[in-house]
């Protein structure tokens, strides 16, 4: 009976295209603007396009956004996930928020880069398609759900990445960061796939919900069948079957805090011995992804990378890429294989301390502004993995705000260096700025001195921005899970790294020198976004609910069974 | 208008000194005086509401702090204990500030100077307004700040500096361990005013406290702690270095603070916790000897001071110990008659002492006066009568509270109260011989003066003179007057003010002791004056020769030098406490330890750890390869020990993980290097 009408259905609408509806819709734009832009630009100058087609490229990320939202299968993710593309492509709340995001910041950054391509020579309108490409590959990796499909998304991202880097063919700078980053990212993928064959080698699947299964299925199914003899499994789709499924889960989740029971023993009676060898792949792809995340102490490349690519490109690797390493490690941990948490909170502890460390003593000694950010965001990384290593709903859900808030402010200051665009050019074009070039920002251009200083003491941590809520929320969920040790010491790395945040600030405002660099001012169209940016900073802070409401129903709903829509679940051990 | 009664001083020290340039000096002081005369008038109403009429006003204000179970209101309590201290507290006030606009008629910061006085006076108020320990603490506090201020008025002067600081130092031991006993209170009654504690106490008297790892009696150690804070602030023995000194202050500060009302306090505060002493007769029995001895201790002072207010500060010092030892023998009531007795003609002397001050061109010291009989004979009718008052002349106002004091100590047949009757008897002797010989050497003897400074000595003017007289009438009268009303045999004038064990009256007893002991203080007393007078008229050349003598020159000292209390303080305790201040606290511990492991010590590290951070970035990618793949082999390697020897389940790892870090990340700088 049941097969029957999933079948019908399945028949009648073909749902799983639903699930990829912006990807789809960003790949066309891209085909679309490339055969566009290469028809005008045949015979014309292609220089005088870059800040049309950025605006046009801004324009799709937002109709991505809007295509986000109006989704109606969006407000279903948040008490079901959609399986699609044999069960490769997930639908859940964590993918539509993070796919929001990450168009809409994306969206911003494209009219924010409108202008400084030609201040930067960077004429050529591949750049901008690559860049969308990249946001392609980025936008798959948030619902990729097997780690294949995982990987393929990383790798497109990534390649796009690395010709961004190297994107300025006449400096050698820029072409030395386009090789280091393409090397570590080689490395980083020799890891992913290797751990990838361990894992696939010892269970025979790529799937993460099939992961998840094989740690945790059993025992739910065990008490479905123990509480509901006779129903047995019952994969309907009908609404209030999956509440009811999802109260189970909760249940089980506390079964689980109750009586901290081990499946294993209770099922079967016998401890399974080759998963070692499972968390060994996991720990493996683990370390892949945070070589891409530039936490210590695999971040070296970052500082380099960040100083030799044009800024423009900086910008993306420091703001956006991040988020989606980020949701691919919750789906992996939190998802996947959070049953052996035990194992991997110590990898995401000890690096986020170590990051926390390195990132907060590295700045110290840092003069150049781009590493000096660049410290500054693995600092940030590290925060994020600390929360994340608290393996609870709570770690998630700050970590997911820490990211929103992250990428608000860093897109904030990384603008900012992008709009300072020097009045007077001596000989040596120096387009890298180091602290003291931003002496005399005070005097020539208020406001936006003001706007860095806002948003320089919002990632210090600052009672009134919302940067201290983003860091008092990464500690909340080390306290309730009693890691006190690693809170402590990230509280006092911290504080280390508040001094050169607000050094910075004091470069800004009380350095005493009377000659400075003249700037140009910024046009009205970029004021207005980086005003309602910075107004973020405060307005969170007042209302810190918006964000934390949304990252707690997906990091619950991170615990919803999925309903697959192409392979169908008829041959389910526990169906009777 | 309770509130008013508090509250009217306070608003006339903010006018006066917040707005005192605006108002001028004859402004701020028409307006802090006319306040504290509404502020008396109201005290008055207030004692026939509360103390005639019998009833007690509780006023709760408003919630100060409101915590779990600590609760504090800003609560009044009006009962006649706190009716009478307010009708002596507003009375004297008054007439000092009515006093001191002519004298300090000519200081240019005289509004600053009305001020602090008003200032002084609401916080008194409020002190013995409260209803709870805490409140009562934030008065404690205020009239030791205000205490402070006033005795530092003429802040040129270096004595005067010097006795300010005195003061507040010797006083915060006291004020600390009043904050011990509150804390102890709050600790083990949950409550901190006086109504609940009050009931709650019997249920405490067996109760035994761990005290710095020592078993005490709970209701000891409060009471110990009570009575230490009272100690501090009555200038009892011991604590009492700060009083003499703190004469530096202007003479109506003295008068107001150092003779009527703050010094009071303590007693006050033993009278108010009569609930709680009442359970504790071993700490009675150290008060009441603690008290006699200072009664002792400054009549034997007094004697041989040369400085005018001096020998009146010791003679008050010698007062409060009687009412302190009064206290201690459960005769609350008459230790607090005393008080009231006492702040009149104490107030008297001080302003009458002020007057001659004034005449003979600020001289203080009695061997330079001489002779003003006759220039100042209102001052000196005034002097006389306060000199009385406080020997216990027969029928005058300390008559009635002195040898009642020394009645139920020998009443009460015990070891402390025989004590305490024979120091205070001997005291009374000496009491009567330094006031004598005040008189004789200010007055009565020869011009000793200057020449100048006598020729223009004369009375002073009708403020002065108004205070002086408001002030002798109650010298005169008060006791006689209000004998039968507060220390009656079965009035119920206090009510449930005050707290007596049926087992500890003894009133009774105290009026059938043999008469020879009843009638010695006052036999001792007329002794005293009769054998000054004589000895200082006719005799000087004896008291000559017995000074010179050899003895007599190692007792002269003694008791000059205040029984070489500061001597020791200052030699034994001060300089030791001054060396360890500087050269361990600050030289070594803050200087040193400290600053290496806190501030310089700690950024030197951070930015050595930061530049060898920065060495890491060395630019070749290989490095960076190699740097991840050792992070790698390392935290694998790590994680597989970790669970291969899960002994070490706790995250003392991670410590071990960041030492083993900083080793490797650390490499010495080339001075480091040379140094090795």
């Amino acid at each position: 009976m049941t097969n029957l009408m999933v079948n019908n259905l399945y028949n009648v609408v073909s749902l799983q295209s639903f699930t990829v509806f912006p990807e789809y819709f960003i790949t066309l734009s891209i085909i679309y603007i490339l055969i566009v832009i290469t028809l005008i630009t045949y015979n014309s100058n292609g220089l005088m396009l870059q800040k049309a087609v950025s605006e046009c490229m801004a324009l799709t990320l937002f109709m991505a956004c809007y295509l986000i939202l109006n989704d109606d299968l969006t407000s279903a993710s948040y008490f079901m996930d959609i399986l699609s593309f044999s069960n490769a492509v997930i639908y859940d709340s964590l993918a539509s928020f993070t796919r929001f995001w990450l168009c809409f910041f994306s969206g911003l950054y494209f009219l924010f880069v409108a202008d400084s391509l030609k201040e930067q020579k960077l004429t050529s309108f591949e750049y901008l398609i690559i860049i969308l490409f990249s946001v392609l590959g980025l936008l798959i990796m948030c619902s990729s759900n097997d780690l294949l499909l995982t990987y393929l998304a990383i790798e497109l991202s990534s390649l796009a990445l690395y010709v961004l880097a190297s994107f300025k063919k006449t400096s050698s700078y820029s072409v030395e960061s386009g090789i280091k980053y393409f090397i570590t990212g080689a490395v980083s993928s020799a890891f992913f796939l290797l751990g990838s064959s361990f894992i696939y080698g010892f269970t025979g699947s790529i799937n993460f919900f099939d992961f998840y299964r094989m740690y945790n299925a059993s025992i739910y199914d065990y008490v479905m069948v123990q509480w509901f003899p006779g129903i047995g499994y019952l994969p309907s789709f009908f609404f209030e079957s999956w509440l009811f499924s999802f109260s189970f889960r909760a249940s089980y989740a506390r079964l689980i805090e109750v009586y901290d029971l081990t499946f294993d023993d209770l099922l079967f009676g016998y401890t399974i011995d080759y998963f070692n060898f499972v968390e060994i792949g996991l720990t493996l792809i683990l370390f892949s992804l945070f070589i891409k995340l530039a936490a210590a102490p695999f971040h070296l490349w970052s500082l380099d990378v960040y100083e030799g690519s044009p800024t423009s490109s900086t910008i993306f690797f420091a703001v956006i890429t991040k988020l989606s390493i980020l949701v691919v490690l919750i789906r992996l941990c939190h998802m996947a294989f959070f049953e052996i948490k035990e194992w991997w909170d110590f990898y995401f502890l000890s690096i986020g301390v170590f990051s926390i460390f390195v990132g907060s003593f590295g700045g110290l000694k840092q003069r150049k502004l781009k590493t000096l950010l660049a410290y500054s965001s693995t600092s940030h990384m590290g925060y994020i993995l600390i929360a994340m290593g608290s393996d609870t709903f709570t770690g998630v859900q700050m970590a997911l705000v820490y990211m929103i808030i992250y990428m608000i402010s860093s897109l904030c200051v990384w603008s900012i260096l992008l709009f300072l665009r020097l009045k007077r050019k001596n000989i040596t074009t120096k387009y890298n700025k180091e602290l003291g070039d931003l002496a005399l920002l005070r005097k020539s251009n208020i406001p936006l001195s003001l706007a860095l200083s806002l948003t320089m003491f919002s990632i210090a941590g600052i009672p009134p921005l919302v940067g201290f809520l983003a860091k008092l929320g990464v500690f909340l969920p080390l306290i309730i899970n009693s890691y006190y040790l690693p809170a402590l010491a990230s509280i006092v790395f911290s504080v280390v790294s508040t001094f050169y945040y607000i050094r910075l600030i004091k470069v800004l405002y009380f350095e005493n020198i009377l000659v400075g660099k003249l700037y140009y001012p910024i046009n009205s169209e970029k004021t207005i976004i980086l005003s309602v940016l910075i107004f973020a900073l405060i307005f969170l802070f007042c209302n810190p609910t918006l964000l934390y409401l949304a990252c707690y129903k997906i990091s619950l709903a991170l615990f919803v069974d999925p309903v697959t829509y192409s392979s169908l679940p008829i041959d389910y051990p526990f169906n009777k | 208008m309770y509130l008013l009664l508090v509250f009217l001083s306070i608003i006339g020290s903010c006018l006066a000194g917040l707005f005192g340039r605006y108002l001028g000096s004859w402004g701020s002081a028409i307006i802090t005086t006319s306040c504290l005369f509404l502020s008396f008038l109201l005290s008055l109403f207030v004692f026939y509401e509360v103390a005639f009429s019998g009833c007690f006003v509780y006023i709760k204000l408003t919630t100060w702090i409101s915590s779990e179970v600590l609760n504090i209101d800003w609560g009044f309590m009006f009962d006649s204990l706190t009716a009478s201290m307010c009708v002596v507290v507003t009375f004297i006030s008054f007439l000092v500030h009515l006093y001191s606009t002519e004298y300090m008629s000519h200081d240019p910061h005289i509004s600053r100077f009305m001020s602090y006085l008003s200032l002084f006076t609401f916080f008194m108020l409020i002190l013995v307004t409260a209803d709870n320990f805490v409140q009562m603490f934030v008065g404690w506090e205020g009239v030791g700040l205000c205490s402070y201020l006033l005795i530092n008025f003429w802040f040129t002067r270096i004595q005067a500096n010097k006795a300010a600081i005195k003061a507040m130092l010797i006083n915060r031991i006291g004020d600390f361990s009043l904050l011990m006993g509150i804390f102890l209170i709050f600790v083990n009654y949950k409550s901190i005013d006086y109504a609940s504690v009050a009931v709650l106490t019997p249920f405490f008297k067996d109760k035994v406290i761990n005290f710095l790892n020592l078993d005490v009696n709970l209701l000891t150690a409060i009471g110990v702690f009570l009575f230490l804070g009272a100690v501090g602030k009555s200038a009892q023995l011991g604590l009492h270095t700060w009083l003499p000194d703190a004469m530096e202050g202007p003479t109506p500060v003295s008068a107001l603070i150092h003779a009527a009302t703050m010094v009071t306090a303590g007693v006050f505060l033993i009278v108010r916790s009569s609930f709680l002493y009442e359970f504790i007769p071993n700490v009675l029995e150290i008060i009441t000897i603690v008290g006699a001895l200072t009664a002792f201790f400054a009549s034997t002072t007094g004697l041989l001071q040369n400085d005018l207010k001096r020998v009146i500060a010791y003679s008050t010092c010698s007062q409060l110990g009687y009412m302190v030892f009064a206290c201690g023998l459960s005769n609350y009531s008459v230790g607090f008659f005393h008080l009231s007795n006492h702040a009149f003609f104490k107030a008297l002397l001080f302003l009458g002492a002020g007057s001659v001050i004034h005449a003979v061109a600020d001289e203080q010291d009695m061997r330079k006066m001489g002779g003003l009989k006759s220039l100042l004979p209102f001052t000196y009718a005034m002097m006389t009568i306060g000199s009385l008052a406080l020997i216990g002349f027969p029928f005058l106002t300390g008559f009635y509270s002195k040898d009642l004091i020394l009645e139920v100590a020998y009443g009460k047949y015990s070891l402390p109260g025989y004590f305490s009757y024979f120091l205070g008897t001997v005291g009374a002797f000496f009491t009567a011989f330094y006031s004598t010989r005040l008189a004789y050497l200010t007055f009565l003897s020869k011009p000793n003066g200057y020449k100048k400074v006598i020729s223009y000595a004369a009375d002073s003017g009708l403020n002065i003179c108004i205070a002086l007289a408001s002030l002798s009438i109650p010298s005169m009268l008060v006791g006689y007057y209000t004998k039968d009303m507060i220390v009656g045999v079965g009035t119920p004038f206090f009510g449930s003010a005050i707290y007596v064990n049926a087992v500890n009256m003894n009133l009774f007893d105290a009026e059938f002791i043999p008469t020879f002991y009843k009638t010695l203080p006052v036999k001792l007393s007329l002794l005293g004056v009769l054998s000054a007078y004589f000895l200082y008229s006719f005799r000087s050349d004896l008291l000559f020769k017995l000074k010179t003598s050899f003895v007599g020159k190692k007792i002269y000292n003694f008791l000059n030098r205040k029984w070489y209390f500061d001597k020791i303080y200052n030699e034994y305790l001060a300089q030791f406490f001054f060396k360890f201040g500087y050269s361990t606290s600050y030289k070594f511990v803050d200087r040193g330890i400290f600053e290496i492991l806190g501030p310089t010590g700690l950024s030197s590290v951070a930015l050595k750890i930061g530049s060898s951070l920065h060495k890491m970035q060395t630019g070749f990618i290989y490095h960076y390869t190699f740097l991840i793949l050792m992070g790698v082999t390392f935290l694998l390697g790590f994680r597989e020990a970790f669970v291969q020897f899960s002994l070490f389940n706790d995250r003392i790892v991670f410590i071990l993980v960041f030492v083993s870090a900083f080793f490797i990340l650390y490499e010495p700088t080339p001075k480091e290097k040379s140094i090795k």
